[in-house]
């Protein structure tokens, strides 16, 4: 099959990798240096994103926000200067489900269709293909797609037949991931502080009704000095600022999601732009005046 | 060994069936019922459902009324300062005292999804950990006395957090679009996964019950947590938020009322229902 994958920045450019074995792949990107590489792994490589939609049955993009989608589709050489009736925009973007749809509907009018597939997970996630990607869209559209998105992953979550869907699913995992996040290690860095041990705590919480994610992948990582996330802070706030104005566009009281994503605020103002969501960790441990591990230990661990 | 249980709590009745397939029990009802069955007894435990007053009894009683009591487990969840001046207490009297508070939402679950959470020293800890085995949860040590009730604090505040922002993002996702089924589905298999995804949002607006404990105890744990908070100078912004929406529950609601009902408040405040969708 004719794929065209936009966006090649950390998560686009380990989840396009996966396809090029595959299909005929023709990428588009503004960094050249990760052009270079998906030539290198035998990719084709377009001059405007209207010259990749003339190549391409189905387009994949992946790219920082909503507003970027909106450019590459309908912007000067844009996708929708090249799409063929009959093919298909998946958008992998961590999106704003409204504006996503309002994208379906003037593609529709020249025959194209559109499915959302953002993802769930890490980096490494992506680049090993096992990462969760949370799809929707028209169920005869998402039948032309999903093996091309098993090609990326095998782990593929359908939820519905309307467009933006999948990246409401997506928005509120991010709020339910960042919300029991910053609760757990709040709590554990008080527990710290109070002389109480990692590892007791993350099995304590893991053993009952205080698990989460972070209980169960991002403290043990903690405790043996591993990197737990690799992800801009930024764009982990632009996330939560999505899912807080969602949902209380919709008139419903959100003040956990707020003090979560005012933690991330905090973060973001005081580490500056090209924070790391990692960095958080080191911000909680300040706040707290404690460490989740202890100095001696962190040696030992490296 | 012999062991005197004093509480009768769910959980409480629970524990006593499974002590008795391993060791003698004695069941305390008060402070005067302790006084003859501790002549015969090494180890007293007060269970979660323990009366009142009886510890702070226990506190003001002389080694001879203690009898043969070695060790008191004390199983309550109360605030771990008071826990150290007990310990001191009791070690006046000859007494070591192991804090082993359990945390467990609701009696079914146990002891699958359960641990007893130790404070004590090490040898005290050692010397019961088989009666605190026998009781069937995981059993770990934090370190001396009242870390035990600290962690259960903890642990019983990050389980809280876990499930009022599972219901407050289940809203926002309802209000946008997507079903309960959905979201259980897919969350439970992605990073925002957590015990109220997998124990409590798929039953959202089907009035099954997800727990046991009454809201006020939870209200009452949750200000108990924030109060070390404060004692340890940290901030626990997520956490202080949850414990002013419990206690803000607990005003609203019956006694007796769980955060199994405060989901009806919670559909109030968001303007939707979850049985809805």
């Amino acid at each position: 099959m004719r794929i065209g994958y936009v966006g090649l920045g950390a998560m686009g450019g380990a989840l396009a990798r996966h396809l090029v074995p595959k299909h005929t792949v023709t990428v588009f990107d503004l960094n050249p240096a990760a052009l270079s590489e998906f030539t290198a792994l035998g990719a084709r490589t377009a001059k405007s994103c209207a010259e990749l939609a003339r190549e391409s049955e189905i387009v994949l993009l992946c790219l920082p926000r909503s507003s970027d989608v909106e450019r590459v589709l309908f912007g000067p050489a844009g996708l929708a200067e090249g799409l063929a009736p009959g093919s298909i925009v998946v958008d992998q973007t961590s999106g704003v489900p409204g504006e996503t749809r309002s994208f379906a509907v003037r593609l529709a009018q020249q025959g194209v269709g559109v499915v959302d597939a953002p993802v769930s997970g890490n980096q490494a996630a992506a680049r090993g293909g096992t990462i969760s990607i949370i799809a929707s869209g028209p169920g005869a559209v998402y039948g032309k797609v999903e093996a091309v998105l098993k090609d990326i992953s095998p782990n593929v979550m359908y939820c519905g037949e309307r467009v933006g869907n999948g990246q409401m699913m997506k928005t509120v995992n991010n709020l339910l991931n960042v919300s029991t996040r910053f609760a757990t290690l709040e709590l554990v860095a008080l527990g710290r502080k109070l002389g109480l041990p990692l590892e007791q705590l993350t099995e304590a919480l893991t053993a009952t009704a205080g698990r989460s994610h972070t209980s169960r992948v991002m403290l043990p990582a903690i405790a043996q000095g591993r990197e737990t996330v690799k992800f801009h802070l930024a764009l982990q706030v632009k996330d939560m600022n999505q899912a807080i104005t969602l949902g209380t566009a919709e008139g419903v009281p959100m003040p956990i999601g707020v003090a979560a994503r005012s933690l991330l605020q905090i973060g973001l103002s005081s580490l500056g732009p090209h924070a790391q969501l990692e960095d958080m960790i080191g911000v909680v441990e300040r706040m707290a005046g404690t460490r989740f591990v202890d100095a001696a230990a962190k040696e030992g661990a490296t | 060994m012999k062991v005197a249980f004093a509480g009768d709590s769910a959980l409480d009745r629970i524990l006593v069936g499974r002590l008795r397939g391993a060791f003698a029990v004695e069941l305390v009802a008060d402070v005067h019922s302790l006084q003859g069955i501790a002549r015969d007894c090494d180890v007293l435990v007060l269970g979660a459902g323990a009366p009142a007053n009886l510890a702070d009894e226990v506190a003001k009683c002389k080694s001879v009324a203690l009898g043969r009591i070695a060790t008191v487990i004390d199983q309550r969840v109360v605030d771990p300062g008071g826990t150290r001046t007990f310990a001191m207490a009791l070690e006046r009297a000859g007494v070591a005292l192991v804090d082993a508070p359990i945390h467990c939402e609701t009696v079914a679950e146990f002891p699958q999804l359960a641990a007893t959470l130790c404070g004590g020293t090490e040898a005290a800890f050692t010397r019961v950990k088989p009666l605190l085995d026998a009781m069937g949860a995981r059993v770990l040590h934090f370190g001396e006395a009242g870390t035990g009730h600290t962690a259960r604090l903890l642990v019983g505040a990050a389980a809280t957090c876990n499930r009022l922002a599972t219901c407050e993002g289940a809203a926002a996702g309802l209000a946008n679009g997507l079903s309960v089924a959905d979201m259980a589905a897919v969350l439970n298999r992605s990073s925002g996964v957590n015990s109220g995804t997998e124990r409590v949002l798929p039953h959202l607006g089907t009035g099954s019950r997800t727990t046991e404990m009454p809201l006020t105890e939870v209200a009452r744990e949750m200000r108990l947590t924030s109060q070390l908070a404060m004692r340890a100078g940290t901030p626990l912004l997520v956490a202080h938020v949850v414990g002013e929406l419990c206690r803000s529950f607990a005003n609203a609601l019956d006694e007796g009322a769980t955060m199994d009902d405060a989901v009806l408040l919670m559909e109030k405040a968001a303007g939707l229902r979850y049985s809805s969708h």
